[in-house]
């Protein structure tokens, strides 16, 4: 356990800037109480100040995984982003998607929203802006890059896709092996 | 309406509450631990065991999880969160709620003591502390004890060396220079030798030391006693201690060392011969540079924190050099998220200075006719 590297941090936060923008500064300052990022095995965990201080009690190698999993470096030290993220996106997210609960199921198994699915869209979306999907009840399920800017996706056909899938909380069943 | 854990799943829990009531276990709920404390008979052969730790496992997560439903609860956007009891301090400053978790290292061993403190105690001497500067008796100032310029250092240094008692033709010079140099290495070896006994040093260190002080003091002499530089030293008659002709073993390995950096590349590419050990120029020493990776400290995590302040600034904003492009207007800006702004080779506008009256600003005291 580590933590990241300068160019590390900076791939990490260019992706988690698509979806909160400026509010990285507030998972770095946490009001409640001080948090740090570090490198497990290739994944970035989000972990308090509390947890970082009785980790040195195990044997390195023991850890498995500590705090928020945000999401992992892959091979070719890209960063994605893990569905385990999605409380800590949802909570400063600039850009949201609300879905019909017809198409709810559709997005749970990993599919892409067409322009039929969306209920309502916050205003402003850039196009391959990361977007927060959320039932019309604003429980959060998945996070997904938006296809069309909000201008273009109020003229779009009803087959055309408004939020490609990148993460969805169904994948707790589907991949239970490679999300922890 | 409130969710409990016998709604969810009734057969198995209605199962762990008439099976399991005379086994209740000890609950550590902040950080959802269960421990059964109870004494178990130990199955025969290792598939029952495995079925028994199953079994076992279960039960407790069952009991683990119908505690936390009994939890005091808060309403959320995705439904109801149990709040996890806190930390509670009692009066000594013992965390009851929690389980403490043991060390992973034992402690560090007490320090030894080095023979001078050890001396000092069979004597009763009390530790008094020096001050870091001396009065200076000659220029009448206040100097630093040790080092450059420390005071009543002239008594040393003086114009007129006595002779050195016994050898009339040896150099006074010389012979106050390999003094001071003794003096230092038996500082060095009596520092060792404790540090030795502490532990902080392997075995052997000081020995090693010692042989080497030796070596080189016998080095010194060798070439010393050379008749002309240029002559290849294999020819020279050789000095008392080691046989004629030979080089000796201390100027052995100074010649391998330096015909080791001897290359094109000064041994960057040469590969290393088993017994070699690691190639370093003379007076450099081997240096690990470590990095604070596991760093906890407060202060560590201060700097860690303002350094991941410092590279989101540059990604959220661009480079120093790109920002100052985006002010002077050479980037474009697109409409989507990945076009956002580019360099568009155009080419800022540049904010130049007026020339003429105006361009002389609050340059109050020029006369109209030096503006002219």
């Amino acid at each position: 356990m580590r933590p990241l590297t300068e160019d590390e941090m900076r791939t990490m936060f260019q992706k988690l800037s698509t979806y909160i923008g400026k509010n990285i500064q507030h998972l770095l300052q946490n009001k409640t109480e001080a948090h740090a990022f570090r490198l497990l095995k290739d994944r970035v965990y989000y972990v308090s100040e509390s947890l970082l201080k009785s980790a040195p009690n195990l044997p390195a190698d023991t850890i498995l995984s500590l705090g928020t999993c945000m999401g992992k470096f892959t091979k070719s030290k890209k960063f994605k982003l893990h569905i385990t993220s999605l409380d800590v996106l949802n909570r400063y997210a600039l850009y949201k998607v609300w879905v019909k609960p017809s198409s709810e199921m559709s997005f749970l198994y990993g599919n892409n929203i067409p322009k039929s699915g969306l209920g309502r869209i916050t205003d402003g979306v850039p196009q391959y802006g990361g977007v927060i999907v959320l039932s019309m009840s604003d429980v959060p399920l998945g996070f997904g890059v938006a296809a069309q800017s909000t201008e273009v996706c109020k003229e779009l056909e009803p087959t055309g896709n408004v939020v490609l899938h990148q993460g969805d909380i169904g994948e707790y069943l589907r991949n239970e092996d490679d999300v922890f | 309406m409130s969710l409990s854990a016998a709604d969810v799943a009734p057969a198995a829990f209605s199962h762990t509450q008439s099976d399991n009531l005379n086994e209740k276990l000890r609950f550590d709920l902040q950080n959802l631990t269960a421990f059964n404390e109870f004494e178990q008979l130990k199955p025969s052969t290792s598939e029952e065991l495995e079925q028994f730790m199953l079994d076992k496992a279960s039960e407790g997560t069952q009991q683990l999880l119908a505690n936390l439903f009994s939890l005091p609860s808060k309403k959320s956007d995705v439904g109801p969160l149990a709040l996890l009891p806190g930390y509670s301090k009692t009066d000594l400053g013992i965390d009851n709620s929690l389980t403490a978790l043991p060390r992973s290292k034992p402690p560090p061993a007490p320090k030894e003591e080095t023979r001078w403190s050890q001396f000092a105690k069979e004597k009763g001497l009390e530790d008094k502390k020096r001050g870091r500067k001396e009065w200076d008796e000659a220029t009448g100032e206040w100097k630093v004890r040790y080092g450059m310029g420390s005071a009543n250092k002239a008594k040393e240094e003086y114009p007129i060396m006595p002779a050195v008692a016994g050898d009339p033709n040896a150099d006074p010079w010389e012979h106050q220079k390999s003094q001071k140099r003794a003096k230092v290495e038996k500082n060095n070896l009596n520092r060792l030798k404790n540090q030795e006994r502490t532990g902080a040093v392997p075995k052997g260190t000081a020995s090693k030391y010692e042989k080497k002080i030796t070596e080189d003091a016998h080095s010194r002499s060798v070439q010393k006693t050379r008749e002309a530089p240029g002559i290849p030293l294999d020819l020279s008659s050789g000095s008392s201690s080691s046989a004629p002709g030979s080089r000796g073993l201390a100027n052995t390995k100074r010649a391998l060392e330096m015909t080791r950096l001897s290359t094109a590349s000064m041994g960057k590419f040469d590969a290393v011969r088993s017994g070699e050990g690691p190639q370093r120029r003379s007076g450099e020493e081997l240096k690990i540079k470590r990095k604070g990776m596991t760093a906890t400290v407060s202060q560590t995590r201060s700097q860690e924190s303002a350094n991941s302040l410092k590279v989101l600034d540059s990604v959220l904003k661009g480079s120093a050099k790109k920002q100052k492009m985006r002010k002077t207007g050479q980037m474009a800006t697109g409409e989507t998220g990945h076009d956002y702004d580019y360099d568009d080779n155009l080419g800022g506008g540049k904010y130049r200075k007026k020339k003429g009256r105006a361009g002389a600003g609050k340059l109050k005291s020029a006369s109209k006719k030096m503006i002219k």
